[in-house]
């Protein structure tokens, strides 16, 4: 973009809503310091800030615009919509954004969704990340912020990329420059245009009390309210909101009403900005019919993954075989401590049979906190599809939304596939880490699902996590309903032994790709991995794997490899950054205690107010900032994180009872 | 420069905002301390380095003070006084203080810079006032005005009021017999002493425009030209071609590390290098000792042993924080011309490292190997050496590990846990800390004062506790006593901190278990106050 683009873009500033006005203005100062070689080290972010309030906006004018002109009668885009509201991230407003505005757009009277659909959708010539057009900008955007987040490593060359992107977007907005974000309040009236809230002269009484509106001023064109989506609160005398400000929804539903401002740096509840009756208005607007996503999922991804580095485990491995074959009991059981390779033995046998072996029909379910992996509803769904698919079975006749139903269609669906087998041949289910399957606070888990009673011709394998004396109170009580005359042992796998020395040499010799490996080295890693006595632990070895790939580990050398897992933890705990008086550790050590997944904004809500007087208030883009530094030891569920493995929760806490266990009585 | 006028550009009474006084007083006191430094012979070799290096690169306002920041400390150091009165008052803080007005203001002017954020007025009366309080330390600048003569040879006074970079100029009243005839449009300030003048261009100049004139900084041109002016004149010009050659390897730490040796090594440590050097395949060995306690004295016979034994030639290397020996480029270039002296080749025949770091030490290394030759090379404080300094692609801490296995020998000195990550090395000798009349107290205390600096608080509170008890201390031990004590500790602070103060620590037992000592009693009497020395 040349300098003349800049500086018309900088001449909108004061002509723009509020807060997009505020954040180009920031963003252009911000570039223009970059360019000067001065460290803007939340730059990155402040191009996602400005990204993220584009698509909600957008969102914002296609939502109320599609409301308004359509009486959204299309209950797949109320669907959209609200399951989108739920916990939108900036993809899922852009999609609603995208999507809402072209149903307005076709209606003829909404004139602003017209126009912004068509300077979101025209295509241009190609600009950066190959984007032909503002909305796929927008999806690059986001792509970007994602990696942003998830703490991958960009180039300045991407960063430069994603500003310039950026201001394209925002130059095919040009024509927001005509309308005004205009709100009556209490009496008086503000209009929210340019860097700040400022105050109309008079009281724009043909506007509805307390909700923004977009309106053009001079034009005929009807306004067009923005509330619920967009909240404005005046600054309060008492300083608890210290200014004017625009809020935007974050989260809608009616349980949990959340919004967020682009200038105050604290999130608001829908309690605090007294919105629950017109948000509930709002939903009552957009009738919504269950959802029906694609159930079967993709664990092709995850088996990769663990097969990359995959070592040894051949006589677990005959043995599980063996057990499908020959069925001594309905279930197989696989257990071990965190980190000893369930999880990779079993996407092992994903990886041999997902595809479909002639004698027997396989199905993998994979219990963990993302995506609703853990929801016994997603689980029954995911499986029964894959059984459909593999016995050429349909599937609108077992799935379901209702889990009673779908437990009811499951054992059916078993049932109905000993019709194309062959003879011989068997239903192989495999559930892995069934103590993951267990979400707290529900009165169902994944465990409690597994049907009682099976066919002859089905063959059940399930993992969980034990402890150190081979026990888990919480999947022994879930999975009260299958009898241990049921479950059978695999040999080798309950629990889990682990490596050898040569599986180790190996492991080695994979994660350098076939280069030559020391003998030194193997012993290092040997002696370490193995200190317990039970063999190599799995666990050591990927974080080996990890050191190397990150350049901290040099597997030729052996003495660059950890003396001990709790050396490597003490360097990579050591290592993180201070900053924000250990802001880092602080949520890395609440993570270990919660056990769930947490979120920007909740260490804000959290953290912020140990803030000391007279310091910035913690923002969620400094949280986000600092928290990438944390990098492998994250785990993500879309913007939501949590510690990535058990084994680093026990170096920073301890073996501490799971507090919904201890809760339950369990520990 | 007057009080009003101070005022008036720190924006204590001024309605403007605050950011463009605060990039003019913080600037002009830089420029000023250059002026100075150039005045008094630029003679600090390190310092020259540093200013070189930002001077040659882009600069911004942070880089400005933290140049300032070192021109004071040569000053104190070397007890010389400034031609601006008080000058030296003004004090910048430690890196890393973010808490100091010179890190608040620098820190405020980045987040307002370009018109961007608006500051409240409470920002701006605060900043202006941190302002006004660090100029108002230098008397000079009330009672030493910038002067300069006009093409027509009149004495005029440049004023610096806002907004600041651009500023008027006043006649000066009864112009006093000792102003020096300077050239016109050359901005100087008279001393106390009045055969003392300092020159401030081309540092700061003055621009005529009809009739008005402007004073102006030299920071807006260096931003465009890669070598300022100044680097011409006469006191500049050697040292920055020394600069230029050093940079493409010519330099020799030999003499700064004999300096540091105060005591004989003991001939077991020097067998035990001796040994580790012979053995096959050994092409990296470190030496690992706490601070003061004697491994430059290793370094120190390297060039002797090298003579001795089987090595066709030396160089020593000295890592200091920001000095040209952190540069992992320039190590490239000196392992080139060292192999190029080694083979009687031409200066320069190798290559420069900017050419390609990688493919140039590898042409170095075939060339030795060819040759059947072994060069001995002694670095002193790899652990300083882990970070690419800016402008490098590489360290020198990767360009070690890339010297594995080849024809240089390489004995790299680190102080234990100092490290970041695990070193790869093929043999290691650990010196035992010597008894306490031994270490060299000056030594430590330097190390010390690294390891602990302002911004770090937690870091003295926790050696101040470790050295005062008589016996080590878990890290619970510690958190409860520092608790005690208030205000109340947040235990992975302790941790880190005890991390971070291992070169300084004996450490005991495995994880969970660990107990924490300084390395010898020597520790107690360069920190705790009141210790004997």
């Amino acid at each position: 973009m040349n300098e003349a683009e800049r500086s018309s873009l900088a001449a909108l500033v004061p002509r723009f809503p509020y807060p997009l006005a505020y954040n180009l203005g920031r963003l252009l100062s911000e570039a223009a310091r970059r360019e000067e070689g001065e460290p803007v080290p939340l730059f990155p972010y402040s191009i996602c800030a400005l990204n993220g309030l584009v698509v909600r906006l957008a969102a914002a004018i296609g939502i109320q615009s599609y409301v308004r002109w359509t009486g959204a009668r299309d209950t797949d885009v109320n669907r959209k919509v609200m399951d989108g509201l739920r916990a939108p991230a900036d993809g899922t407003w852009r999609d609603i954004a995208l999507l809402t505005l072209r149903v307005a757009a076709g209606t003829g009277g909404a004139a602003v969704a017209t126009r912004l659909f068509e300077g979101l959708t025209k295509h241009r010539s190609r600009s950066a990340f190959g984007a032909r057009s503002a909305a796929e900008g927008l999806q690059a955007l986001v792509t970007y912020r994602n990696r942003l987040i998830h703490g991958d490593r960009l180039s300045e060359g991407e960063t430069d990329a994603a500003l310039s992107l950026v201001l394209r977007v925002v130059q095919s907005l040009t024509f927001l420059a005509e309308y005004e974000v205009r709100v009556r309040s209490g009496g008086k009236g503000f209009r929210l245009t340019g860097i700040r809230p400022s105050p109309l002269a008079e009281e724009p009484r043909e506007l509805p009390e307390g909700e923004p509106c977009l309106v053009q001023p001079g034009s005929g064109e009807p306004a067009l309210s923005l509330s619920p989506l967009l909240v404005f609160r005046e600054g309060t005398p008492d300083g608890s909101l210290e200014f004017d400000e625009l809020f935007f929804l974050n989260a809608g539903v009616l349980e949990r009403l959340n919004y967020v401002a682009f200038r105050y740096s604290r999130p608001m509840d829908g309690r605090q900005l007294g919105t629950y009756a017109a948000f509930r208005r709002f939903v009552q607007a957009i009738p919504t019919p269950p959802s029906a996503p694609e159930p079967r999922i993709d664990f092709g991804p995850l088996a990769q993954y663990h097969a990359r580095l995959f070592v040894g485990r051949e006589g677990v491995l005959d043995a599980l075989e063996r057990f499908v074959d020959e069925r001594p009991s309905p279930y197989g059981v696989v257990t071990a401590p965190a980190g000893m390779g369930k999880t990779a033995l079993l996407a092992r046998l994903f990886e041999r049979h997902a595809k479909g072996r002639p004698r027997h029909i396989w199905a993998f379910h994979f219990c963990m906190p993302t995506d609703g992996r853990e929801s016994p509803v997603v689980a029954l769904r995911s499986l029964i599809a894959q059984l459909c698919d593999g016995c050429g079975l349909d599937r609108r006749r077992y799935l379901s939304h209702d889990l009673t139903a779908l437990k009811e269609s499951f054992s059916r669906v078993l049932d109905d596939a000993s019709g194309s087998l062959p003879s011989g041949g068997r239903v192989v289910v495999v559930v892995d880490a069934l103590d993951e399957g267990i979400p707290a606070g529900s009165l169902d888990s994944i465990p409690s699902v597994l049907p009682e009673q099976v066919p002859g011709h089905v063959v059940f394998l399930v993992s969980w996590r034990v402890d150190a004396g081979g026990r888990n109170t919480r999947v022994d009580r879930e999975l009260a309903a299958v009898p241990p005359a049921s479950r059978g042992v695999i040999e080798g796998a309950s629990p889990l032994a682990g490596l050898t020395r040569e599986n180790v040499a190996e492991f080695l010799s994979r994660v350098v790709e076939g280069a030559p490996v020391p003998e030194r080295s193997v012993e290092a890693a040997w002696r370490a991995a193995s200190a317990d006595g039970n063999g190599a632990d799995p666990f050591f070895l990927r974080f080996v794997a990890d050191g190397a790939e990150s350049g901290r580990v040099d597997v030729t050398r052996a003495e660059t490899i950890p003396e001990s897992l709790d050396e490597a933890f003490d360097e990579l705990w050591m290592g993180l950054p201070d900053d924000r008086d250990f802001l880092v550790h602080r949520i890395l050590s609440l993570l270990a205690v919660m056990r769930e997944y947490g979120s920007d904004e909740l260490f804000v809500d959290l953290l912020g107010r140990e803030t000391p007087p007279g310091s910035d208030p913690l923002t969620a883009a400094e949280v986000a900032s600092l928290r990438v530094r944390a990098g492998k030891l994250l785990v993500y569920d879309g913007d939501r994180y949590g510690l990535f493995h058990d084994r680093f929760r026990k170096f920073l806490v301890g073996d501490q009872p799971d507090p919904v266990e201890a809760a339950l009585g369990g520990a | 420069m007057t009080t009003g006028e101070t005022n008036a550009m720190s924006g204590a009474d001024a309605k403007t905002s605050t950011k463009t006084p605060v990039e003019w007083g913080l600037l002009l006191l830089a420029h000023l301390w250059l002026a100075e430094y150039l005045e008094a012979g630029a003679w600090d070799l390190r310092l020259n380095r540093d200013l070189f290096g930002v001077l040659t690169g882009r600069i911004t306002l942070g880089k400005w003070v933290a140049l300032a920041r070192r021109f004071r400390e040569v000053f104190l150091s070397g007890k010389r006084e400034t031609v601006v009165e008080g000058l030296a008052a003004a004090e910048f803080g430690e890196p890393g203080d973010g808490a100091h007005s010179v890190a608040r203001l620098v820190e405020f002017r980045n987040s307002v810079a370009h018109g961007g954020l608006q500051a409240t007025e409470d920002d701006e009366r605060v900043h202006a006032e941190l302002l006004a309080g660090l100029l108002s330390q230098v008397r000079g600048l009330d009672t030493q005005p910038i002067l300069f003569r006009t093409e027509d040879g009149r004495l005029l006074r440049a004023d610096a009021r806002l907004p600041g970079v651009g500023v008027g100029a006043s006649p000066v009243p009864n112009v006093p017999t000792e102003v020096p005839p300077e050239p016109s449009l050359q901005p100087f300030i008279v001393g106390r002493d009045p055969r003392r003048v300092l020159h401030l261009y081309p540092i700061l100049k003055v621009v005529a425009e009809g009739e008005t004139h402007r004073l102006v900084v030299a920071e807006t041109e260096t931003r465009k030209q890669p070598v300022p002016a100044l680097f011409e004149r006469e006191v500049l010009r050697d040292w920055y071609a020394r600069y230029v050659r050093e940079k493409q390897g010519n330099v020799e730490f030999g003499e700064a590390l004999a300096g540091r040796v105060r005591r004989a090594v003991p001939e077991s440590l020097v067998a035990e290098v001796v040994d580790a050097l012979r053995a096959d395949g050994v092409s990296l060995v470190v030496v690992e000792a706490h601070p003061a306690c004697g491994k430059t004295g290793v370094l120190a016979t390297l060039p002797d042993l090298a003579r001795r034994g089987s090595f066709a030639a030396s160089g020593l290397w000295l890592i200091e924080p920001g000095d040209i020996g952190a540069s992992g480029l320039t190590f490239v270039n000196f392992l080139l011309r060292r192999t190029e002296v080694c083979l009687g080749r031409q200066e320069g025949t190798l290559g420069m490292a900017a050419q390609g770091w990688r493919a140039s030490l590898k042409g170095s290394m075939d060339a030795l190997r060819g040759a059947g030759r072994r060069i001995l090379i002694g670095i002193e404080d790899l652990h300083f050496g882990f970070e690419a300094v800016p402008g490098d692609p590489v360290s020198v801490a990767e360009v070690f590990r890339a010297l594995a296995g080849g024809p240089f020998a390489v004995v790299a000195t680190i102080h234990p846990g100092r490290v970041p990550g695990r070193l790869p090395f093929d043999r290691r000798v650990r010196i035992p800390a010597p008894v306490e009349c031994e270490i060299d107290l000056d030594r430590l205390a330097v190390s010390i004062r690294q390891l602990c600096p302002k911004g770090r608080p937690m870091r003295r509170r926790v050696l101040e506790e470790l050295a005062r008890r008589a016996s080590p201390a878990t890290l619970f031990d510690l958190c409860d006593t520092l608790d005690a004590q208030g205000p109340p500790v947040f235990e992975p602070e302790v941790e880190r901190s005890l991390w971070d103060l291992r070169p300084l620590l004996r450490v005991e037992g495995t994880a969970g278990g660990k107990t924490w000592a300084p390395f010898s009693p020597a520790l107690a009497r360069v920190v705790l106050p009141g210790a004997a020395r």
